[in-house]
């Protein structure tokens, strides 16, 4: 699989195929049992402790269930590696935190919240607003849309777009959610027999693999195309390059 | 190069913009904002044609800054600038931090404050009672209906909280009635009454440090557990699942806890007994040249009839007091993490407390009624 800059690119599998553990593997959370993980050109494998502190700035991370610190409010847990990695003066961390709630559309007053006093899709937010803190031009997303509503997800899914066409970022997303797959997408991987194949969205509607054809052939799968279709536009995904 | 410069421009400022605007660069960019005029008297052209690549946090911070010395609202408008600018500068409009000020938490009175207390613990007062009595009903309803005593979880949590702590248990009482003997022999020793050294080691085992030792223990090791594991299921919604499908949590997860331990104690204490008395016996023939017979024989005449049941009857008592505030303990993790880190620390040291308190009443009842 490869990913390319400035693309929002989906990996789909069924469950239990090794999505999770495909980006725990690029993460660097647990080592690959063969084969090599490249980021920015360098060998994410056999890097130096030094390097490889320097490499993780560059990317953001969302886990499933938002993996906020429970103990931190959302303004604290946006600040978390900004205080981490640069030192800063309190009312610039607080500036920060505020731009990034601007940024995930979060409003001012949940910067004091603790996050098990905001709602599944703040979660997700606040997450994301804590991933973008360093501004990488990286970020990887686990099921980002999932355990929401469909309007929260559909906010989501224009949330994401919004700040991939201004942030310019490159997006790596695990997903199940067809509607989020549809929207946002450029390329998407599919894991499938043990391996991946990679292809754009349309490419994969013509894939003779049973398992694909059913995966975005299926009555769900239909139902997103159809709305993606009539709302008219193809993805800002594709709109913004440069 | 300096990241920013102020120029006059006529009526309006120019701010030139240059260097690399990273977040790496933000304390120096800090310490130039503080050095702009404190208000703008004119409109403000940010020159970016000089700065490469400016990211957002530092840009966001400019923006900040900016609009802080401009209570005019002149125009600020970028010029050389990424698109991006335009973009923050919109967000920054739509929603400037300042217009949503932040609560001041400490205003609070300290009348509103002891208030707030007083009530917490009336609260937290009744909901022990609450817990207290949850238990008993269900303990009645094991009367008529022995069902709801889980035989099976009653079973694992008499292995776990009982079996498992036999050899801590022992060895500890073990040396502790060892230390006890040792420093009691040399006081006795220079009033050549070594024989009272089993007195000594008898009663303060029989009576007090068996079931004391044996409960302080238990505290650590299953008043914790028990806190952690419920709090964990709480946290889990686990709790809630059970009383969505019919099920009592207390009956299932709390009450076979409590009596676990309330029959697990007690057969601690014994073998505590035991090898307090063992280890008194080993030091007395080591150190104090007393044979085993004449241990053996000593000890007997030291034993008042009551003395080794003064000691056994504490330890259900104490199993009560661990198991429930436990439990209780557990059943009151929400939300957090942090909390479920504090309510097991605060199992572990109130039920040791409670433990002490509960002996001390003991001690006075029991010269009270001379038993």
């Amino acid at each position: 699989m490869e990913v390319r800059p400035d693309e929002i690119f989906g990996v789909v599998g069924g469950s239990g195929a090794g999505k999770s553990v495909l980006l725990r593997t690029i993460l660097g959370l647990r080592r690959a049992n063969a084969g090599t993980v490249e980021m920015f050109g360098e060998d994410m494998q056999n890097l130096s402790k030094s390097r490889r502190a320097a490499l993780v700035r560059n990317f953001g991370v969302t886990f499933q269930n938002g993996a906020l610190i429970s103990s931190l409010t959302v303004a604290q847990n946006i600040q978390l590696p900004l205080r981490e990695y640069f030192s800063l003066s309190e009312a610039t961390l607080n500036d920060l935190a505020q731009l990034n709630l601007a940024l995930v559309g979060l409003p001012p007053d949940a910067a004091d919240k603790y996050p098990a006093q905001l709602s599944g899709g703040m979660v997700k937010r606040a997450a994301l607003a804590r991933a973008l803190s360093l501004e990488p031009k990286l970020l990887f997303l686990d099921e980002p849309t999932s355990g929401l509503d469909p309007i929260s997800a559909a906010a989501f899914d224009e949330l994401l777009l919004y700040l991939h066409s201004r942030l310019k970022l490159t997006v790596v997303m695990v997903t199940h959610d067809l509607d989020s797959l549809f929207r946002t997408c450029g390329r998407v991987g599919v894991i499938v027999d043990r391996r991946m194949i990679t292809d754009t969205l349309d490419g994969m509607l013509e894939n003779p693999h049973p398992w694909i054809r059913d995966y975005f052939h299926g009555p769900r799968a239909r139902g997103a195309q159809l709305a993606e279709r009539s709302e008219e536009h193809r993805p800002v995904a594709q709109g913004h390059h440069g | 190069m300096t990241l920013l410069a102020l120029e006059r421009n006529g009526l309006s400022w120019r701010l030139r913009l240059g260097g690399g605007w990273s977040l790496a660069a933000m304390a120096t960019i800090e310490a130039e904002l503080r050095s702009l005029p404190a208000e703008f008297d004119g409109d403000v052209v940010c020159d970016w044609s000089d700065a490469d690549a400016p990211g957002i946090g530092p840009a966001w911070t400019l923006l900040h800054g900016l609009a802080e010395r401009n209570p005019g609202r002149h125009a600020i408008t970028h010029a050389g600038a990424p698109y991006l600018l335009e973009f923050l500068q919109t967000l920054h409009d739509e929603r400037h931090p300042d217009d949503h000020p932040r609560p001041d938490p400490g205003t609070e009175g300290a009348i509103s404050a002891l208030g707030r207390w007083t009530l917490a613990q009336g609260l937290e007062a009744r909901g022990a009672i609450g817990f207290y009595g949850r238990i008993v009903m269900v303990l009645r309803e094991a009367l008529t209906r022995p069902g709801a005593l889980r035989v099976p979880s009653l079973v694992r949590h008499i292995y776990e909280t009982g079996i498992t702590a036999i050899p801590i248990v022992a060895l500890i009482a073990f040396l502790i009635s060892v230390i006890v003997a040792y420093l009691g022999a040399q006081q006795l020793s220079r009033f050549g009454a070594n024989i009272f050294v089993v007195d000594l080691v008898t009663i303060s085992v029989l009576r007090e440090m068996g079931v004391l030792l044996t409960a302080i223990i238990v505290a650590g090791r299953s008043g914790s557990a028990f806190a952690a594991e419920i709090g964990v299921m709480q946290l889990n919604e686990e709790t809630d699942a059970l009383r969505a499908m019919g099920m009592n949590p207390i009956e299932i997860l709390v009450v076979p806890r409590v009596l676990a331990l309330i029959i697990a104690l007690p057969l601690l204490t014994v073998i505590a007994d035991a090898m307090g008395l063992a280890g008194g016996g080993l030091l007395s023939l080591v150190n104090l040249h007393i044979p085993l017979p004449q241990f053996m024989s000593r000890l007997r005449e030291s034993l008042a009839p009551t003395t080794f049941w003064s000691g056994l009857v504490k330890a259900p008592v104490f199993a009560m007091l661990i198991g429930t505030v436990g439990a209780y303990r557990g059943m009151q993790v929400r939300e957090s993490a942090r909390e479920l880190g504090r309510l097991t620390t605060v199992a572990v040291v109130q039920s040791i407390f409670m433990v002490i308190l509960a002996d001390a009443l003991f001690a006075v009842l029991f010269v009270k009624i001379d038993f």
